[in-house]
């Protein structure tokens, strides 16, 4: 148990590095568009950099933005739940229901949505596809794989929250505590 | 077993509303069970299981290889950052010195902040939380009634999520194919209006029971004229600069929304900077927030298309199409109420991203084949469209104020003193909500108001 819980640990923690590290990205896109709006404006752009790639390189940005964040999402409980039932259930209840919700809904969704993911990565890797625009980006499939990743990261999330309920209802009295789910409610919209 | 088979999309929906009540995220929920049906749906031949197959190229069209919703992260890093900027507070100090003559000033000075914090960010949270750090104890302090503080800042915060930019106007422009800027320019006047009601409100709640809102002292601000302009100019100064750089942009035709919410955000690092607000620390906790916040809207994005394309491969859209007719809802005006009510009840307890999301593609095929043109006019679909998205709008900003689950309620929970309970809050907003629905009768009733900017400024015809 106490291994187990020392992994989700360390899972946590190399999450939160690697959706801090793509993070950064949030100023590369600023800095992308405010390029090409200005370029645009002044008539002039880098070689092989036209306006058509620079707004492909957007959304590719946008794709590694948000992918890479979905599981360290889930870890620090920033997706939105509509907790009626629950507010004020006691923390074990809570665990059941989680652990419930890891298993109905969690993980089939992640597992199938990953297969089917990694197959769409492949497919557009052995094709060797490009944008469908001549003066478009090539490598799609390298867009493509950020939402592989992220649901790999995104399994990963789901694996160490789950390992984290197990402890809190079936471990040791000593780890339960250590083991409580990480609650920084980070709802924005 | 016909029966089953022919209404699994409808069983689906019903299994989906309770299993949200789960508590599990929603973003979960809703790819979970678009996968369990999709499965059943091929046992009982009715998904073909090469349909799996079209999940992710769904998802992908949606929400990656779409350059309207880059605006959405950019919009979300911009209000955050504009948060941690520290230019509301100038703001609000020098609304409180405008103001300080007139009953309620420093419950209208709220107002207008909203109004004007709304007009820089997309987002919600931003504002709510910080108007209620900086203006709430500001009112308890002066002797303001609890609810009426309470109120005036929830509402105003909201105005948010309402008054362009808005990520819930870029996400329901995307949903139903129509022109963001023009979304962004219809509603600026239902924005102004709802504030223009909540501050007429204010006033004659002041005048009536000055003891509720009494006045600040005369002396607070600066002595000299000169000082007076340095502090406008200076609290003015970054809210009218982005305002021009982002809303301006987009009027007048130069730049699509992605590419204001891009200058934006860049805009927002700016007056960071020049606060001296801009280190490494800030700059973190700006992305962590920002990030978090984006995978959120976008993990539900990526499970509500799997849910919608199961919901229609199982046939969704005709049964949804059949039951609006058997239950007599066939003209425009009755569509148009049943899916207002709708949203209003379901705005009880949910937020306006799964109401956009998962109801909005569910009878998107109903209202595309909406006719308004004697209310409306001539300009065929997208007339009635934009004025639908704004209209539901409203709406669901009054969902943020509906308890028991109103998002806003939650911040202000996480933030008010403890002399302030959730009573209160619940009470507090019970007025505002009904300015809401004076509002959205307003505009139910002279659809021009949302209409007329996207006309001026060449949006829409």
């Amino acid at each position: 148990m106490e291994k187990l819980l020392r992994a989700s640990n360390a899972i946590n923690m190399v999450m939160d590095r690697i959706a801090m590290a793509f993070g950064w990205l949030f100023l590369a896109l600023t800095a992308v568009i405010v390029f090409d709006v200005l370029s645009r404006n002044f008539g002039f752009q880098l070689p092989r950099m036209g306006s058509t790639r620079l707004q492909e390189l957007e959304w590719h940005v946008h794709t590694a933005l948000f992918s890479f964040w979905l599981g360290i999402a889930y870890i620090k409980n920033a997706h939105v739940r509509i907790d009626v039932a629950f507010t004020n259930a006691a923390p074990r209840k809570k665990a059941w229901a989680e652990l419930l919700g890891c298993v109905i809904f969690a993980l089939p969704y992640t597992l199938v949505a990953l297969y089917f993911s990694a197959d769409f990565t492949w497919i557009a890797y052995v094709t060797n596809e490009s944008s469908a625009s001549a003066n478009g980006l090539p490598w799609r499939w390298i867009p493509k794989s950020f939402i592989t990743f992220g649901l790999l990261l995104l399994l990963l999330a789901v694996a160490s929250v789950l390992v984290r309920v197990i402890v809190q209802l079936f471990g040791p009295e000593e780890l339960r505590e250590r083991a409580a789910l990480f609650d920084a409610s980070a709802k924005m919209t | 077993m016909d029966w089953l088979i022919h209404h699994l999309a409808l069983i689906l929906f019903f299994i989906l509303a309770l299993a949200l009540f789960s508590g599990f995220p929603v973003a979960f929920v809703l790819g979970g069970i678009a996968i369990m049906f999709g499965a059943l749906g091929m046992l009982f031949d009715v998904f073909a299981p090469v349909q799996f197959f079209n999940l992710l190229p769904r998802v992908w069209g949606a929400a990656a290889s779409n350059p309207i919703l880059v605006a959405v992260p950019m919009f979300i890093f911009m209000g955050t950052m504009l948060e941690r900027s520290g230019i509301a507070d100038d703001l609000l100090h020098c609304l409180q010195v405008l103001l300080r003559r007139i009953p309620g000033g420093l419950a209208m000075s709220v107002t207008l902040m909203g109004t004007i914090m709304a007009a820089t960010t997309g987002i919600v949270g931003a504002s709510v939380v910080m108007l209620t750090m900086i203006a709430l104890p500001a009112m308890l302090e002066r002797g303001y009634e609890k609810k009426l503080a309470v109120g005036t800042i929830a509402s105003a915060g909201t105005l948010g999520i309402l008054i362009p930019p808005s990520i819930m106007l870029v996400i329901m422009g995307d949903l139903l194919s129509v022109s963001v800027g023009a979304l962004f320019a219809a509603a600026v006047f239902p924005g102004l209006i709802l504030a223009a009601l909540y501050l007429a409100y204010i006033g004659i709640r002041s005048f009536m029971r000055p003891d509720q809102a009494p006045p600040l002292p005369a002396d607070i601000g600066p002595k000299t004229q000169r000082e007076l302009w340095w502090l406008l100019a200076k609290s003015f100064f970054p809210p009218v600069f982005l305002i021009t750089l982002v809303l301006g942009s987009i009027f007048g035709g130069w730049a699509t929304p992605t590419e204001a919410a891009g200058v934006g955000s860049f805009g927002a690092i700016l007056l960071a900077w020049m606060k001296g607000r801009l280190n490494g620390a800030t700059l973190r906790g700006v992305i962590e927030r920002a990030g978090l916040t984006n995978a959120m809207v976008f993990f539900i994005f990526f499970g509500a298309t799997l849910f919608s394309f199961v919901f229609r491969s199982l046939g969704g859209d005709e049964l949804v199409i059949e039951l609006l007719a058997k239950m007599g809802f066939d003209t425009g005006w009755k569509i148009l109420t049943f899916m207002l009510i709708l949203t209003f009840i379901l705005g009880f307890f949910f937020d306006w991203i799964e109401i956009c999301l998962i109801v909005l593609p569910v009878f998107a095929p109903v209202l595309q084949g909406v006719d308004f043109g004697a209310h409306l006019g001539d300009g065929g679909p997208i007339l009635f469209l934009t004025w639908f998205v704004i209209l539901m709008s409203v709406n669901l900003q009054t969902s943020f104020l509906t308890p028991p689950f109103g998002f806003t309620l939650f911040y202000m929970k996480g933030t008010v003193p403890p002399s302030i309970n959730m009573m209160d809050i619940y009470r507090g907003i019970i007025p505002f909500v009904i300015l809401q629905l004076i509002g959205l009768s307003l505009l139910v009733a002279f659809p021009e108001i949302v209409l007329w900017l996207p006309r001026y400024v060449g949006f829409l015809y």
